[in-house]
C-alpha cells in the first residue's frame, strides 16, 4: 500500500517538468528571472559576447537534447546528428537564396525536412544494432554532407549566407535570444512528457532489454523509429536557430566532427540524464570560450576534461550534481 | 479445439536441424509439459511458439489463427506470453517496475507521448495486483538484481501474467531454485490450471510429474510420444532415450564409492576464509582442503555461499580475511589470472562460454596459459573426452544446447592444464543422462589424477563419486566428512540439505 502511495506520490512530481519544494521552485524562479533578464545587463554593460555565447549554448542545448532522446533514452548511438542540424540550417539558407523567407513557411519545412531525413535514415539503420548502426547512420550523414557541397550554386564547399527569416517583428539578437530560450523551453516540456510517457517507457524498455520489450508486447522497430523522427525535428529546430544565430551556414554543420560534437555534449552532460544535452551543452560552450581565449591548443584541453569525465563521471554532468543534491 | 495447435513445424540452423516436422497440441486451460534431454530442441520449440524465432517449414495456429507469420510482440499481444530460460528482466527497475511495463506493453498504444505513466493509477495498481499474485507483494520497491533468483523467477511469472495471456510459455522455471522455492513454483503453476493453457518446458520429472496433465517428449528435434503422464511414463522408447535405462555405465556408477587415494599431500588448503559483498559479510570463517587426487564437494541450500567460496579461491571476489594456499603458495589475494596460470580453472555457474566464438576458438583460446604439465591437454585430447563437440567444432558457442555448452565450458578449462577443476553447477538444468554423462567424464578425470572441487545439487549421486564434503551453511562450514558418513547420518540431510 505505502508502495502504491509513493509511487502516486511521485506521478503527481513527474507530471511537471521541475522538481518539487520550495528551494527549488525559488532556485528555478531565480535561473528563470536572471535568463531573462540577461539581454538587458548585456545591453547595459556592453556583454554583447556574451549574449552571443548564450545563445549559441542555447541552440546547442536543444540540438544535444534532441540527440540524446535516442542516444540516452533510446540506446541508439546515432552518429549522425549533424544532418538534421546541419540540414535544418541550410534550408534557412537555401529557401533565403530562393526568395523564401517568411518564417511561417520556412520554419516549418525546416523541421518536416528534418523529420522526413531522419524518417528514411532510421528506416534503414534501425534495422541493425551496435556497431553497424552506428556505422549506418555515418555513412547517410556522409552522403548528405558531400551531397550538399556538390551543389555550387549553394556554396559548395565555402558555405552560404543566411538572412534571417521575417517573423513579422524585427529580429534583433535579443529577440534571437528569447526565441531561442522560448524554443528551448516548449522543447525541453515536450521531450519531459515524452520520456515519462507510455512512449517514453516503451523507448527505455527497448533500450534495456530489447527481447523483453517485444516480449511484453512493445512494438519496439516503431518506437524506436518514432523517437529517431522526433529527435532528427528537434535538432533540426537547433540547425534552424543556429542558422538564425550564424547567418551563415557551412557545410560542417553537417560533417561527422559536428555530430560527435554533438555526443560529445551528451555525454558530458550526461547520456540518458534528462538534463543531460543542457549542461553538456552549456559546459562544452563554457570550457571552449575558455580555453579558447587562453590558448591557441583550446582543444587539447577541452579534449583533457572529456577524458576526465569518461574516466571519473560516466555519468556526465548531470551525475555529478544529482550526487551532490541529494 | 485447441488453444494451440503446431503441425509439421521444422527449425534448421545451418546444417544442424533442430527440429524436424513436430506436432503438438496444448488445449485450453491445459498444463502441458514438454520434456526431453538437453538438445531435443524444446527451447527452439518455445522460441518458435512465442515468435522469437522464424520455423523453416510448418504452422503455428493459434485460437484458430496461424500465426506462423505474426511478430513476436503481436503475438504476445494476442494472448501468448512466455518466460525465458535464462532470467531477463529489466535488472534495474524494481519489481513494480518491471510489472508496469508489462502492464503497459499490453493495455493501449504506445504511441501516447504525453500523459506520464506515473500518474496512471489503474496500471500500477492492476501491477501490484500481480505482484501480489506471484508472492511479491510485500518487495514492490525490491530492484531486480537484489532479488533471490528464485523471486527473480517469480516475478518471470508475474511479467507473463499481466500480459493477460491465453497461453503461457514456460521455459524452465525451477531452474536453479531451492526445493522450497520450487515448491513454490509448482504451486502457482498449478493455480494457473483452468484459467490458461500452460506450456512447460521442464527438466525436473518430479515438478513434471506433479503438474502436467498431458506430456509431449521431444527426442533429437522430433516427437518421440505424448499424452497423459502415465502413457508416457509407461512408454519403453521414452524410458530408453530420456529417462535413461540402467546400463553397464550406471552399474558402475552405483557401486560404493572408492576409498579415498592414500594420504597425499595437500593441494588447496583454506582457512578462516571470510568474504563480503560490500557491506554484507557472506562468509564467515570457511576452512577446507583439497588433496592431490581428491574429488571434494561443497553442500548445502541455496544462498548459502557455496558459489561464493568457489569465487574467493579463484580469486574473483577477493576474499577480506583468512588465508588460501595452493600448490604450497600463499595466493590470498592474487590475481584471478595468476590463480588460473598456477593451475586452478573455474568452471563457472551457468557455463558462460562465448556465444560468439566457435566451439574451437572456445576451446583454443585459452590453451596456452598454464605450464605444461607431464599430460598437456590438447584440442584432441578434450574432444575425445567429449566426443558431441567434434562435430559442433565450427558452430557457434550460443547455438550449443545446455549440455554441450556445458562440456565446452568444461573443456575449455581443461585446456589451461589445471591441477584442480572447481565446478560451479556443472550439471544445472541438465537431463538425467547429460548429467550422468557429465559425472562420468569427471571421474575419468579424476581416475587420470586431476582433482575436483564441485558444487553441486545432486548430493546422492556425489556421494557416490566424491571422497569428502564439506556442508556450509550461512557462510559456515558446519559439517566435514567422508561420503560413508554423510550417508550414514540421515540428520544432516534433513537439517542442512533439504527443505
Amino acid at each position: 500500500m505505502r508502495a502504491r502511495n509513493l509511487s502516486v506520490e511521485a506521478g503527481r512530481r513527474a507530471a511537471l517538468p521541475w522538481p518539487a519544494g520550495v528551494g527549488r521552485a525559488l532556485l528555478w524562479a531565480a535561473g528563470g528571472a536572471l535568463l531573462l533578464a540577461f539581454p538587458y545587463a548585456a545591453e547595459a554593460f556592453g556583454w554583447h559576447f556574451y549574449l552571443s555565447v548564450v545563445t549559441k549554448a542555447a541552440v546547442l542545448a536543444l540540438a544535444a537534447s534532441g540527440l540524446n532522446l535516442v542516444l540516452g533514452y533510446g540506446g541508439l548511438v546515432s552518429f549522425g546528428h549533424a544532418t538534421y542540424y546541419g540540414l535544418g540550417a541550410y534550408t534557412v539558407a537555401v529557401l533565403a537564396r530562393e526568395g523564401v523567407q517568411q518564417a511561417w513557411a520556412v520554419w516549418p519545412a525546416a523541421v518536416l525536412l528534418c523529420a522526413f531525413a531522419a524518417l528514411c535514415v532510421g528506416a534503414v539503420s534501425l534495422r541493425t544494432r551496435g556497431l553497424y548502426f552506428i556505422m549506418i547512420t555515418l555513412a547517410f550523414a556522409q552522403m548528405v554532407y558531400y551531397g550538399v557541397i556538390s551543389f555550387k550554386q549553394y556554396g559548395g564547399q565555402d558555405g552560404l549566407r543566411a538572412p534571417r527569416t521575417d517573423l513579422g517583428l524585427p529580429l534583433t539578437d535579443a529577440g534571437l535570444y528569447y526565441l531561442t530560450l522560448l524554443l528551448l523551453g516548449a522543447s525541453l516540456v515536450l521531450l519531459w512528457r515524452v520520456v515519462h510517457s507510455r512512449f517514453g517507457r516503451a523507448l527505455q524498455a527497448a533500450r534495456d532489454n530489447e527481447l523483453r520489450a517485444a516480449a511484453v508486447g512493445f512494438p519496439v522497430y516503431p518506437v524506436q523509429l518514432c523517437a529517431f523522427v522526433l529527435s532528427g525535428a528537434i535538432t533540426g529546430l537547433a540547425g534552424v536557430l543556429m542558422a538564425h544565430h550564424t547567418q551563415y551556414v557551412s557545410p560542417n554543420m553537417l560533417g561527422w566532427p559536428q555530430s560527435g560534437h554533438l555526443m560529445f555534449m551528451v555525454i558530458l552532460g550526461g547520456v540518458g540524464r534528462f538534463w543531460g544535452g543542457v549542461l553538456g551543452a552549456v559546459a562544452l560552450v563554457l570550457l571552449e570560450e575558455v580555453f579558447h581565449s587562453a590558448t591557441v591548443h583550446w582543444q587539447l584541453f577541452v579534449g583533457l576534461v572529456l577524458l576526465a569525465v569518461a574516466l571519473f563521471a560516466s555519468r556526465g554532468l548531470s551525475g555529478l550534481l544529482e550526487g551532490r543534491l541529494r | 479445439m485447441s488453444l494451440l495447435q503446431v503441425r509439421g513445424l521444422s527449425k534448421r540452423f545451418g546444417g544442424v536441424v533442430a527440429l524436424w516436422r513436430c506436432d503438438l497440441d496444448v488445449r485450453e486451460g491445459e498444463v502441458h509439459a514438454l520434456i526431453g534431454p538437453n538438445g531435443a530442441g524444446k527451447t527452439t520449440l518455445a522460441h518458435l511458439v512465442a515468435g522469437a524465432l522464424r520455423p523453416t517449414e510448418g504452422r503455428i495456429v493459434f485460437r484458430g489463427r496461424d500465426v506462423t507469420g505474426t511478430p513476436a510482440h503481436q503475438r504476445a499481444l494476442l494472448g501468448i506470453a512466455r518466460t525465458f530460460q535464462v532470467t531477463n528482466l529489466f535488472p534495474k527497475d524494481t519489481v513494480l517496475g518491471n510489472l508496469v511495463l508489462a502492464v503497459l506493453g499490453r493495455s493501449g498504444s504506445p504511441f501516447r507521448f504525453w500523459r506520464p505513466v506515473e500518474a496512471e493509477r489503474a496500471v500500477h495498481e492492476e501491477a501490484a495486483a500481480y505482484a501480489q499474485r506471484v508472492g511479491l507483494g510485500d518487495r514492490l520497491d525490491t530492484a531486480v538484481h537484489a532479488l533471490s533468483h528464485g523471486e527473480q523467477r517469480q516475478l518471470e511469472v508475474g511479467v507473463a501474467l499481466a500480459g493477460r495471456p491465453r497461453l503461457l510459455l514456460l521455459d524452465e522455471p525451477t531452474s536453479g531454485m531451492s526445493r522450497d522455492e520450487s515448491a513454490r513454483m509448482v504451486a502457482l503453476i498449478e493455480s494457473l490450471r483452468g484459467e490458461m493453457g500452460v506450456l512447460l518446458v521442464e527438466h525436473d520429472m518430479d515438478v513434471v510429474f506433479r503438474v502436467a496433465d498431458r506430456i509431449t517428449v521431444l527426442v533429437d528435434g522430433r516427437v518421440l510420444a505424448s499424452g497423459e503422464p502415465e502413457e508416457v511414463r509407461a512408454n519403453p522408447d521414452v524410458h530408453r532415450a530420456y529417462l535413461g535405462e540402467p546400463g553397464p555405465d550406471r552399474v558402475e556408477a552405483r557401486e560404493p564409492p572408492r576409498e579415498a587415494p592414500q594420504p597425499s599431500p595437500p593441494l588447496l588448503e583454506v582457512e578462516g576464509l571470510e568474504t563480503f559483498y560490500g557491506p554484507s559479510q557472506v562468509l564467515f570463517g570457511v576452512d577446507l582442503q583439497v588433496c592431490q587426487g581428491q574429488v571434494v564437494t561443497l553442500l548445502g541450500r541455496n544462498g548459502m555461499g557455496k558459489t561464493t567460496t568457489l569465487l574467493s579461491l579463484v580469486g574473483l571476489v577477493p576474499p577480506r580475511r583468512g588465508r588460501v594456499v595452493f600448490r604450497g603458495e600463499g595466493v590470498t589475494g592474487w590475481e584471478p589470472e595468476r590463480i588460473a596460470k598456477l593451475g586452478m580453472a573455474l568452471v563457472p555457474e551457468g557455463r558462460q562460454v562465448f556465444p560468439n566464438l566457435t566451439v574451437r576458438e572456445n576451446l583454443t583460446a585459452f590453451s596456452t596459459s598454464g605450464e605444461p604439465s607431464r599430460d598437456p591437454w590438447t584440442l584432441d585430447r578434450v574432444l575425445d573426452l567429449f566426443p558431441r563437440l567434434r562435430a559442433r567444432l565450427d558452430h557457434w558457442g550460443g547455438q550449443l544446447s545446455g549440455g554441450e555448452q556445458q562440456m565446452l565450458a568444461i573443456g575449455r578449462a581443461l585446456m589451461t592444464n589445471p591441477h584442480l577443476l572447481v565446478l560451479d553447477e556443472a550439471t544445472e538444468g541438465l537431463a538425467p543422462l547429460v548429467r550422468e554423462e557429465i559425472w562420468r567424464c569427471l571421474e575419468r578425470l579424476n581416475r587420470e589424477g586431476l582433482a575436483i572441487l564441485l558444487v553441486d545439487k545432486y548430493v546422492d549421486r556425489l556421494a557416490h563419486f566424491a571422497h569428502h564434503h564439506v556442508i556450509l551453511e550461512r557462510g559456515r562450514v558446519v559439517w566435514k566428512g567422508s561420503s560413508e558418513a554423510l550417508r550414514s547420518d540421515p540428520s544432516l540431510w534433513r537439517r542442512y540439505l533439504s527443505v
